[in-house]
């Protein structure tokens, strides 16, 4: 269990859970990022902030402070049949 | 549009159809183009209307409504262009634009166009535009680029999942537009119902609910058009919508008890829950309608570039390389070379020709006098400069195009974070060098509002390519040898000032909560020359018709108030005419600055008209020949000092009229629109005064 915005470049995890709710959750729920879905940190910008992640076959930056909330498990691999409709 | 079309399998229904289809050959229906950013809305909004809106490589170069004739014979329609959107729940101005016109205004039919490389986010938005009472068509986009990535899609299947009509296309080739008007024809035409609604995407549980809020909806406020896009916004807590309705505290108890009901953990909230289903229907469907033919590389080209376009070390060498060569070929030999080119065109070709025919025709002193002077002289000096100008937009287009900008906002965030601003800023402020017009309103894509009313406050002071001609006229004159460094040093100067312009203002008129970074990189994109050409081809047209119409206006004016005296009769000297009389009046001022002359007054005067009559009017009030004679003349008229002194003037005053009528748009506040043109006139005083003190000052230790 870590905070996205602590996983460092190159590693991957799965969303365990988000903040608070509120406009930014909101977005980032928008955004694609929910819980069970796998993320991988891409790169970090030159100045040390924001992070760049891979999410959903796509990429999106996002800010350090932005994705405190956001806590990632490392170990756990995306459950497939988490995708799939119950 | 009314909902009786959902029931129409009574005869007398059916009876009415027919009628209601011969009506509706004639009639002209209204489509909108709905999608995430950056999906291709407005190239297919080109493609569809034959119109040449502008388009780019970063999500949201649209942030405008734009509306468009359908060029087809079968079908008559009004396309509506309609600014990205990731979601129903809206965040930025724009986005909620596009909301309330797909709630408020119920098109006849919504084209959804998305990225097929994206597919799983951008049937997001569609699973929540199926909950709408509305027509829609799934235009799934970009197929050339899924094909080249190995990936297949399986569009019958993808239809029969999603209910809704699937055409795929490739809107910047071309590829599958007719059958996508075929198939909008024959749903508007036919009155085919093509809404989503008979999914379900929801848990059974929650689909339930759904249904029994909408009954609520239905009864309490007679809302019959999209109640289960309310039903569901309301189960989400979506503040602006459920403040529309006025439900007594008898309903809002019974909405909160079916609320309720929806199992909730502290990982799992409403909100979370809704978007969670939502995203598993897509996944289940996307495993099923898509397969990977040919596994993929590991590292697109996308990510290649990345390495160095984003990496710790090369990123910013590569951003300032990237810049210094914009400016280089701008301003360096390169553009030096045509900008020479289209002075001698216009004074040895077309000058001399026209003053022949003229003389020929055998034309008065004063008729002489307005063609040659006012036209040829006046707005001829300033299409030489067309080139340069062109060279600069041709540039800024290209890496617009690229995808190159939203790496500079991801690599520049964190700086422009301590000034108060976003990553975002940093579009609109680089747009800003070529014109400040589209920037201000490019701001829109910033959805907090103090970081973008901050964004429009600087925007002027990125200096715009239209002053380029005044930069380049005064540093060929006074400094032939170190022209590029010259006008270098003062975009430079403009961008400090914006730095500490935001550094004053960001924690007292612009202060207030910090704004997100949360921004898709989109891939890489070699930029289409036909794209290219279309940037540049607009700019040309605007540019020369500007010249032959503001431009040539503001100098024929001019060359009438400096042509005659205050008693209207010809003056062959300027300095006794009406123009003198009042420039002489206000020029005093600029004593400081060191250009206290009535011409320059004059001059900066008609600069606020557009910023190319600064020079259409200084060569026709130093009643220049051509642009030589005009150097020579202002060498004799300037020294160094208030030279560089009104360069910086030109930089920092007061945009034109174009640009601030953009700013009150934007701001809404006539104060704060009145507040930045005093402001800009300050700074630009100031530092004018500033450079010309100091520089004298040092002068005079320089024998």
């Amino acid at each position: 269990m870590n905070k996205l915005s602590n996983v460092s470049p190159g590693h991957s995890g799965v969303v365990i859970k988000l903040g608070k709710s509120g406009k930014l959750r909101r977005k980032i729920i928008d955004m694609g990022i929910t819980p069970g879905t796998k993320i991988t940190v891409l790169s970090v910008a030159p100045l040390g902030d924001p992070i760049k992640i891979e999410i959903r076959g796509y990429e999106l930056s996002i800010r350090k402070s932005e994705c405190q909330e956001i806590i990632i498990d490392e170990e756990k691999e995306a459950i497939k049949s988490n995708n799939e409709l119950n | 549009m009314n909902l009786t079309k959902n029931k129409y399998n009574d005869s007398v229904q059916s009876q009415n159809k027919i009628i209601d289809i011969h009506q509706n050959q004639n009639k002209t229906f209204k489509i909108g183009l709905v999608g995430n950013p950056n999906s291709g809305k407005t190239t297919l909004f080109n493609r569809l209307t034959g119109s040449n809106q502008y388009v780019g490589n970063w999500p949201g170069v649209t942030v405008e409504k734009k509306e468009g004739t359908l060029k087809n014979h079968n079908l008559s329609a009004n396309i509506i262009d309609l600014p990205g959107i990731y979601s129903l729940s809206p965040y930025s101005p724009e986005e909620v634009l596009t909301r309330d016109f797909i709630a408020n205004d119920c098109p006849d039919l919504i084209i959804n166009i998305i990225d097929s490389t994206n597919i799983e986010r951008n049937l997001y938005l569609t699973t929540q535009l199926m909950e709408l009472d509305c027509n829609m068509i799934l235009a799934v986009n970009m197929i050339d680029i899924l094909e080249k990535k190995g990936k297949v899609i399986n569009y019958d299947l993808l239809e029969k999942k999603l209910n809704v009509p699937v055409v795929p296309i490739s809107a910047s080739k071309g590829g599958g537009l007719d059958k996508l008007i075929d198939k909008a024809s024959e749903i508007l035409h036919n009155q085919i119902i093509a809404f989503g609604q008979k999914n379900k995407i929801f848990c059974l549980n929650i689909e339930s609910i759904i249904n029994k809020i909408s009954d609520i909806i239905e009864k309490d406020s007679n809302i019959i058009i999209n109640k289960r896009f309310y039903a569901v916004k309301i189960l989400e807590d979506d503040f602006i919508i459920t403040s529309k309705f006025n439900f007594d505290t008898k309903t809002k108890e019974k909405i909160e008890n079916l609320k309720k009901q929806i199992p909730t953990d502290d990982i799992f909230d409403r909100e979370i829950i809704i978007a969670d289903q939502r995203y598993k229907y897509i996944c289940s469907i996307c495993k099923q309608s898509t397969k990977q033919k040919i596994t993929r590389k590991k590292k697109s080209l996308s990510n290649k570039i990345d390495v160095i376009a984003t990496g710790k070390f090369t990123s910013i060498p590569l951003f300032v390389i990237l810049m210094l060569a914009v400016f280089y070929i701008t301003f360096g030999p390169i553009g030096n070379y045509f900008k020479i080119s289209a002075e001698n065109i216009i004074n040895v070709y077309i000058g001399q020709k026209i003053e022949n025919i003229l003389i020929f025709l055998g034309a008065s002193d004063w008729s002489l006098s307005l063609v040659m002077d006012a036209a040829v002289r006046g707005v001829g000096s300033v299409i030489s400069f067309l080139p340069q100008v062109l060279i600069l937009y041709g540039l800024l287009s290209f890496l617009e195009d690229s995808g190159y900008m939203s790496r500079a906002a991801f690599v520049m965030d964190k700086l422009l974070k301590k000034l108060g601003l976003s990553g975002k800023s940093f579009i609109p402020l680089l747009m800003g060098f070529g014109c400040s017009v589209p920037a201000i309103l490019g701001s829109r894509i910033i959805e907090n509002k103090k970081d973008r009313f901050m964004t429009i406050f600087l925007i002027p002071f990125m200096s715009c390519s239209a002053k380029t001609p005044v930069y380049l006229l005064f540093a060929s004159s006074f400094f032939p040898y170190h022209q590029t460094i010259v006008i270098f040093s003062i975009y430079i100067l403009g961008i400090l000032v914006a730095i500490l312009t935001a550094y004053i203002f960001k924690d007292s008129l612009f202060k207030g909560e910090n704004s997100t970074f949360i921004m898709e990189m989109p891939e890489y994109k070699f930029p289409s020359a036909k794209n290219l050409w279309l940037h540049i081809w607009q700019k040309t047209k605007d540019f020369i018709e500007r010249a032959g119409t503001v431009i040539l206006g503001a100098t024929v004016i001019i060359w009438f108030l400096e042509s005659f005296d205050k008693n209207f009769s010809f003056v062959s000297d300027s300095s006794k005419s009406i123009l003198a009389l009042a420039g002489n009046f206000v020029s005093p001022i600029f004593t400081v600055c060191g250009f206290a002359d009535w011409r320059v007054v004059v001059s900066l005067l008609t600069g606020l008209i557009a910023k190319e009559s600064i020079v259409s009017s200084m060569a026709l009030l130093y009643a220049s020949d051509n642009a030589q004679h005009l150097s020579y003349i202002l060498t004799n008229s300037f020294s160094i000092y208030a030279a560089l002194a009104f360069m910086v003037f030109v930089l920092l005053y007061t945009p034109c009229v174009a640009a601030v009528s953009a700013i009150y748009k934007e701001f809404g506040s006539l104060k704060l629109t009145v507040f930045s043109i005093i402001y800009q006139l300050f700074i630009a005083f100031l530092f004018s005064a500033l450079t010309f003190q100091i520089g004298t000052l040092i002068g005079s230790f320089i024998p």
